[in-house]
């Protein structure tokens, strides 16, 4: 018997964080979650398997567009076809989408009840499917407490969707425990929520698939689902499958040996090349963090935004267009030794001023009030989700102190003498 | 930190100069060196022996970039020192005083944390540096926070750096802005929330509008049954009035057949057939009476013919005698022809016999005819001879015609002259040829050089200042173009400077007058008191009162002196006169104060102009005399050329001519050696040409005769010869041709002549054979021959007639015999006729008989046929009864007359029932599928006056559903068109990517904004609290310093407020006047600038380790007595740290050596 797990398809929810800019693949990137689903589909086909576990998180709970339904649908009707039938419970999002509530499915699709644990049994594969769907949007009860024992002469699976006794990143739903799940006696837990992958528990499998599509820059790394194949009432492979279309990665750039700003871009380019080559050369999202005591720190921060088209500029270049620089991070720091360097009393004046942004009372409330304006007409967006922009948050204020540093000191130090 | 020593070892220019900077406590060092002595690389050095030799320095013009070394030795203030050489390279630059690498944290203890940009930030200053320092604190207002932050930050213009920030931070956002940056990445992702929100399409919506359309659906099914059933019922009721008429008259006619009653149906050929037997029985009855009556008359004509049988049965024999008659006839009339023809025969023969062989019998003569083979021969050799003759006569004419011809054209061969050999002149003209027309060639070069060479004269002529040959022309040297040029931009430069010079001598003569007149002008207006005045009179004042204290208080005798003193007056009033002349300069001089300075001030001006005029005047004698030299140089630069030259400008232009006549001159050059090869050519021809002509016996050419003549001459010799030569070649080999003619003609002649003597011995032997006599010609021969056939002729054809003859008389004899055996059988009554007569009438009774058999035998064949006829149409008649019986057995009748009758009352009925049949199949046919009973059943039910009426109604009702049908059809199309937009589309999630990306772009400008707003605010901050802190105490030092770079002008600085009540720097007059930055020149600002920085420094060195302090060139703009200041206040300095003083101007020296040497202020040159 062979069967795949997936969780959360979060289906047509953007890719985040992900600047426009020249060179940049866009074209990689739209429909990316569409994508994998058709990817999920195409590899169920392919595999021939008996059935698929979908265990939560269809789409996105505020999403409303009902296209995204209908193409959740024409897939559901390719499996349909292939014979293949389908069981999901509604997650957390899809407990808020419209879209769960008025999309009818294919005959193939079975949602299990979001009422009471609910039992399907299916004679010829000597299987029991046990699961609850999210009723609404917040779970906060041990819902796998009331799933019945499994069933003696079955092949058990669990179908929960559930954040266990609490994951990074993750609002806490249905929480339950290990041993909890243990206790059921079922061969296989099928769970979702959690959108790193991980195998949770070897005996019996306690498997979160992850989420089949990355979406932002914390969900770094292949992603995909589950091909699960067993043999007389036991897993005896579980073994992840591929499934995404743009990866997301970081790569960290040493600039430590670098003097000179093309060092860095040349040191970043190696990374770069290394990344995509793991990454067997498909479409990637990088996040670049260049950091280290460095020469380079002057030239680099004089003129960051020079860097960072350079570097962009890079990367579409070595990658051929399939490269995107999600964000481009300097956290070097001078190798001049800055802080031991005699500046005269007015250059200390302004280091000092400069570290009042982190100590200073009146100037962090001054720094505070001068960015309120701008605070004020951020989109909602921006102010919140995993990382919100607080303008009025003193922390914003320190965090920028060493950027603050350079410009002063790029621009106000220019005036001596040209020996 | 003390710089001790610099040693450029390997840098810039310089090769192991040591510079020993250890001189003095701290030490003042000018570092001087003219501009190319390596002032710049000796600063450059200074900061590379601490910082580095950049990758991409300059300095290696002399050293190749890895040999390049700076060596140094530093002292702390601690008394460690550090001595080092540094290279070029990427590490391990700093070495040891032997070579080798070592840590460059070595360094660190003697740089005191100062990085390169500090270094060149807080302890170098150059002119540029100063100058940008004090406009910087001029655009900034003066405001005195960040004038002395900019001093204390090394110059930094942090007006532009502040209004940069604001500037920058206001590009990304403005609070009501729409253009900046993040305020239009926030609207540009508004509108994709729109957009977003446009695109997705709402679940809820969409299932209404699913449920409406299986609604709209169901009701159109429905719809679509009813407007079935409507149409049917109209289709029934339309099918119903229509069918109602039909349905009528079907009742009638079946009424119709109710009324016939029973009746017998007859097939439908019964009457034909009935028809038909009757007709047959008819017509079979009519045969039987013809054929009865025929076979009467035949029976009647038959009986009436006779046939004499023994006649006929010898009809053949009968026949055959009648044939022979024929032939009998025609033999006896031959017989009496032939018997002619015979006589006529026999008297030629006996003509003929008397001619040839006379005395001889015919019989004999019989054998005496002649052989056919003879006769052939004789005919043969009669031709051969006639041949013969032929050919001996053409053969005698053509030896004739041959041997004449021959010798005419001997005698011409003789009268022709022998040809000589024309080969070596043709050989000559071809060469000569191949040359081309030299004489012509020759002519147009001779002509081309004329031309060319009085063209050159002419340009020579026409050249001015020249008066030579051309042939000297080559030969002389002139200047070139490049002098010409260069001696045109002296004089210009000259006569520039020159006419400068008169015009600035000019201007001074003019302005000296205009000022003598303002001094005249004061003076008419009344004298003015000097000051030179005051002193004179306050002297004599002196004077005066010595001489009265000497008299007064000593007692002395003062007489003499008082005459000289005055000469006039008594010494008292003198004395007097003089205190009051003093008094009233002084007055008049503080009364005319203004009148005095500017008479004053005139008479400077006046001085200065004279001066000025002076040194004019001779500078533009010195231009003239520098004119004349030049004009000199120019002279002699044409001496060599003998040629007077006017101005440069002319000369070129005069060269220009030059040098084309040169070029033609070159040109000519070539057409002479032209013509003389030419030249050479032809005689050498001319000499070969003549040599021929000689060897030809022709006259040889002399030196007179014209080339091109010649060589016509030689042509025309040529062509003669070769005409000639051909000549004789023809006729020479005519000859041979008719020679060998001669010869084949002669041959024929003796063939013919053999061939007649051949001849006439077989002649002869011929026509013995034919008993001719030997003299007998072939002519002759011929006619006998010819005789000797007719004779024979006619004895053949006598013999064939007697022959014939015979013949007919013996067929006749047969024939009389067989008609009278004939006659014996079948008519003895004819035995009285004559043979011929009896044959005749026989044949006459045959031909009768037989007439009369053949008719005989036609009437019994006749008989034969009626008789036959007769059977069948009895047959026929028996036939036809029986069908008639036949057709009255199925009609149920007895007699076949009342047939008709019953075939009529049949048809009737039968076309009664076609008829219905037809209604019913027109009434099942519009019936739309009933059976025609159900049809007929539901006429009955029907009232069929209001079927017209029900279906206009059903009509109605029908139109009024469909109506509504396609309301219904429209709903569900476009409900369809509604739903089948939602079709899977990612239009939406697209624009929510897009959003994503806007957001993302927002994030990072927003950082970009937070930077550059805390940057302002910071800065702003730092300018602020380093005023607060150090405005009194550096306010102080560097006010002492303005005062004295300012030469006392300033006695200090103070802070001012503007009216927004910001602080300001101004300067205090020692009057206690306040002057802002505004009102001080741009010197003063260089010194403001200057002070602040010193002061800073001065600051800076109370506290911290000292670190040299490097200037360069800084004073230019000061004039000698603030330099010299600067100079002493850098001395002052250099008390507490070293100074460095790279300067390019010699005069700084000169003002420090003129400095107390106190402080030690050491000089170092360059080299």
């Amino acid at each position: 018997m062979k069967f795949i797990h997936a969780a959360d398809i979060h289906l047509d929810s953007p890719l985040m964080g992900l600047q426009f800019y020249e060179g940049a693949p866009v074209k990689e990137i739209r429909g990316a979650t569409r994508r994998a689903l058709q990817n999920l589909v195409e590899l169920a086909s392919a595999e021939k398997v008996e059935f698929i576990l979908i265990a939560g998180d269809l789409y996105d709970g505020d999403w409303k567009d009902y296209n995204t339904g209908l193409f959740l649908f024409s897939q559901m009707s390719r499996l349909h076809d292939e014979g293949i039938r389908v069981f999901i419970i509604s997650g957390n999002h899809d407990a808020a989408s419209q879209i769960t509530k008025h999309l009818k499915m294919p005959e193939n699709v079975k949602f299990l009840s979001v009422r009471n644990p609910e039992t399907v049994l299916i004679e010829n594969l000597d299987l029991a499917i046990h699961g609850q769907g999210y009723p609404a949007r917040a779970v906060t009860e041990d819902m796998a407490g009331a799933y019945p024992p499994a069933s003696p002469h079955h092949f058990n699976i669990g179908l929960l969707h559930t954040s266990l006794d609490g994951r990074e990143g993750h609002e806490s739903y249905a929480p339950t425990n290990v041993a909890g799940l243990i206790s059921k006696g079922y061969e296989y837990w099928a769970l979702g929520h959690v959108h790193a992958r991980e195998i949770v528990c070897e005996n019996p499998r306690i498997v979160f698939p992850g989420n089949i599509q990355g979406r932002h820059i914390r969900e770094i790394g292949p992603k995909g689902c589950m091909l699960v194949e067993a043999e007389d009432g036991h897993p005896v492979r579980v073994e992840h499958r591929e499934l995404d279309v743009m990866r997301w990665a970081v790569a960290a750039v040493d600039a430590g040996k670098a003097v000179r700003g093309e060092d860095v871009i040349e040191a970043a380019s190696k990374i770069l090349t290394r990344t995509m080559k793991e990454n067997k050369d498909m479409p990637l999202a990088v996040r670049v963090e260049v950091a280290g005591t460095t020469k380079a720190h002057r030239e680099l921060l004089s003129n960051p935004e020079r860097w960072k088209n350079e570097l962009r500029a890079m990367a579409t270049d070595i990658s051929g267009g399939t490269v995107w620089l999600e964000k481009i991070r300097f956290a070097t720091r001078d190798a001049m030794n800055a802080a031991l360097a005699a500046k005269g009393e007015a250059l200390d004046e302004l280091m000092n001023a400069i570290d009042g942004l982190s100590n200073n009372r009146d100037l962090v409330k001054a720094a505070v009030e001068a960015l309120k304006d701008l605070g004020e007409k951020l989109p909602y967006e921006l102010k919140s989700g995993d990382e919100p922009i607080r303008l009025d948050d003193p922390e914003t204020v320190r965090r920028a102190a060493e950027a603050v540093r350079q410009v002063l000191m790029d621009r106000v130090m220019h005036g001596g003498m040209e020996l | 930190m003390k710089i001790l020593e610099l040693d450029l070892r390997a840098f810039g220019p310089f090769t192991n100069s040591k510079l020993d900077l250890s001189e003095g406590r701290e030490g003042m060092h000018i570092l001087y060196g003219p501009n190319e002595a390596g002032k710049s690389s000796a600063l450059r050095a200074v900061k590379c022996l601490l910082y580095g030799i950049p990758k991409n320095s300059t300095d290696n013009f002399v050293h190749e970039n890895k040999a390049l070394r700076i060596g140094g030795r530093l002292r702390n203030s601690d008394g460690s020192e550090l001595g080092f050489l540094r290279r070029k390279g990427n590490k391990d630059t700093l070495l040891s005083g032997d070579g080798e690498p070592i840590d460059e944290r070595a360094l660190d203890r003697y740089l005191h944390g100062a990085t390169e940009e500090v270094f060149g930030l807080l302890f170098g200053i150059d002119h540029e540096a100063l100058v940008r320092g004090g406009q910087n604190i001029l655009a900034g207002k003066g405001e005195t926070g960040q004038s002395l932050f900019a001093a204390g930050a090394g110059g930094a213009n942090l007006r532009a750096v502040l209004e940069g920030f604001e500037a920058d931070a206001d590009g990304l956002f403005r609070s009501r802005g729409q253009n900046q940056v993040i305020n239009k990445a926030i609207s540009q992702h508004q509108e994709l929330r729109k957009k977003i929100s446009d695109l997705s399409q709402s679940s809820r919506e969409w299932g209404e509008k699913e449920r409406e359309l299986r609604r709209a659906m169901a009701e159109r099914e429905s719809l679509k049954k009813t407007i079935e059933q409507q149409a049917a019922e109209v289709n029934r009721l339309r099918r119903l009035q229509e069918i109602s008429p039909k349905a009528a008259l079907r009742s009638e006619l079946l009424a119709k057949i109710e009324r016939m009653g029973k009746v017998t149906l007859l097939p439908e050929d019964f009457t034909s057939r009935r028809n038909q037997a009757e007709k047959q029985l008819n017509a079979a009855m009519e045969v039987k009476r013809q054929a009865e009556l025929d076979l009467d008359r035949l029976s009647a004509e038959i009986a009436k013919i006779v046939l004499p049988q023994k006649l006929l049965d010898q009809g053949d024999a009968i026949e055959e005698i009648h044939q022979r008659l024929g032939q009998h006839r025609k033999a006896a009339e031959d017989r009496v022809k032939l018997t002619g023809g015979l006589k006529q025969n026999k008297a030629d023969i006996r003509t003929l016999l008397l001619e040839l062989m006379p005395g001889l019998d015919v019989e004999i003569a019989k054998s005496r005819r002649p052989k056919a083979v003879v006769k052939t021969r004789i005919q043969k050799l009669s031709s051969l001879h006639a041949s013969l003759q032929s050919d001996q006569r053409r053969a005698a004419k053509d030896l004739r015609d041959a041997e004449q011809k021959l010798n005419k054209l001997k005698d011409d061969l003789k009268a022709l002259e022998t040809p000589k050999d024309s080969g070596p002149l043709m050989k000559s003209l071809a060469r000569l040829a191949k040359s081309g027309d030299l004489a012509t060639l020759l002519r147009d070069a001779e002509r081309a050089f004329q031309n060319d060479t009085e063209q050159i004269r002419v340009m020579m002529q026409r050249l001015p200042l020249w008066s030579r040959t051309f042939e000297e022309l080559n030969k002389v040297t002139v200047p070139s173009s490049e002098t010409v040029s260069r001696f045109e931009d002296e004089f210009s430069d000259c006569k520039v400077f020159a006419a400068n010079l008169e015009s600035r001598l000019a201007d001074a003569r003019l302005k000296l007058r205009d000022v003598e007149r303002q001094i005249e002008s004061i003076r008419l207006a009344g004298a003015v008191p000097t000051e030179e005045d005051l002193d004179r009179t306050r002297d004599r004042r002196q004077k005066g009162w010595g001489l009265v204290k000497k008299a007064w208080l000593k007692g002395e005798n003062v007489d003499e002196e008082s005459r000289a003193y005055d000469p006039e007056r008594g010494l008292a009033e003198a004395y007097e006169a003089s205190v009051g002349q003093a008094d009233e300069t002084a007055d008049r001089l503080r009364r005319e104060a203004a009148r005095v300075a500017e008479y004053a001030a005139l008479l400077v001006q006046k001085e200065n102009l004279k001066e000025e005029i002076v040194k004019l005047e001779a500078d533009r004698d010195k231009a003239q005399q520098s004119i004349a030299r030049k004009t000199e140089d120019w002279k002699s630069a044409w001496k060599p050329a003998g040629v007077e030259p006017l101005t440069p400008r002319e000369m070129r232009s005069w060269l220009e001519q030059y040098g084309k006549i040169l070029q033609r001159l070159e040109k000519l050059g070539e057409q002479k050696a032209l013509i003389d090869k030419l030249q050479e050519q032809i005689a050498e021809h001319r000499e070969e040409l003549s040599e021929c002509l000689e060897d030809l016996g022709e006259k040889p050419t002399g030196s007179d005769e014209d080339f091109g003549k010649l060589v016509e001459r030689c042509e025309a010799i040529r062509d003669k010869l070769e005409k000639l030569a051909r000549r004789h070649e023809d006729l020479e080999s005519k000859i041979s041709s008719l020679s060998e003619d001669l010869k084949k003609y002669a041959q024929a002649q003796a063939d013919t002549e053999q061939g007649l003597r051949d001849w006439q011995g077989e002649w002869s032997e011929a026509i013995k054979t034919l008993g001719l006599s030997e003299g007998t010609t072939p002519d002759e021969a011929l006619v006998t021959l010819s005789k000797f056939d007719e004779l024979f002729k006619k004895i053949d054809e006598c013999d064939n007639l007697e022959q014939r003859i015979f013949g007919i008389n013996r067929d006749a004899e047969i024939f009389y015999v067989d008609v009278k055996a004939l006659i014996g059988h079948v008519a003895p009554d004819f035995s009285g006729l004559m043979p011929e007569q009896a044959a005749a009438q026989l044949y006459a009774e045959l031909t009768r008989a037989r007439k009369a058999a053949a008719q005989h035998g036609q009437f019994a064949k006749e008989i034969e046929q009626k008789s036959k006829g007769l059977r069948d149409a009895e047959k026929q008649i028996a036939l036809a009864k029986d069908k008639l019986n036949n057709l009255c057995r199925q009609a149920g009748c007895e007699n076949p007359d009342v047939l008709e009758s019953r075939e009529k009352l049949s048809a009737d009925y039968q076309d009664l029932n076609r008829q219905i049949q037809m209604l019913d199949e027109y009434i099942v046919e519009q019936g739309g599928g009933m059976t025609l009973q159900k049809i007929l059943q539901e006429i009955e039910k029907v009232d069929v006056n209001a079927l017209a009426a029900q279906i206009e109604e059903f009509e109605s009702r029908l139109a009024e559903s469909k109506d509504h049908q396609a309301e219904i059809n429209e709903k569900v199309g476009s409900l369809r068109n509604e739903i089948g937009r939602v079709d899977g589309s990612s239009a939406a999630a697209e624009a929510a990517e897009e959003a994503q990306g806007v957001l993302a772009s927002i994030r990072e400008k927003v950082d970009e904004y937070i930077k550059l707003r805390l940057a302002s605010l910071v800065l702003r901050q730092a300018i602020e609290s380093y005023r607060a802190k150090n405005q009194g105490p550096l306010l102080e030092k560097a006010g002492k310093l303005f005062a004295r770079l300012t030469l006392g002008s300033f006695s200090g600085l103070k802070t001012g407020y503007t009216e927004s009540d910001e602080p300001v720097l101004q300067g205090l007059r020692p009057d206690g006047r306040v002057v802002d930055v505004a009102g001080m020149s741009d010197g003063t600002l260089d010194q403001l600038y200057l002070s602040l920085r010193l002061a800073t420094l001065e600051k800076y060195l109370e506290n911290n380790e000292p670190m040299p302090f490097i200037v360069d060139d800084i004073l230019i703009r000061f004039d000698d007595d603030r330099a010299k200041a600067a100079l002493e206040v850098l001395c002052g300095l250099s008390k507490r740290t070293q100074v460095l003083f790279f300067t390019h101007h010699m005069r700084m020296i000169e003002l420090a050596r003129e400095i107390k040497n106190e402080n030690g202020l050491f000089l170092k040159r360059l080299n």
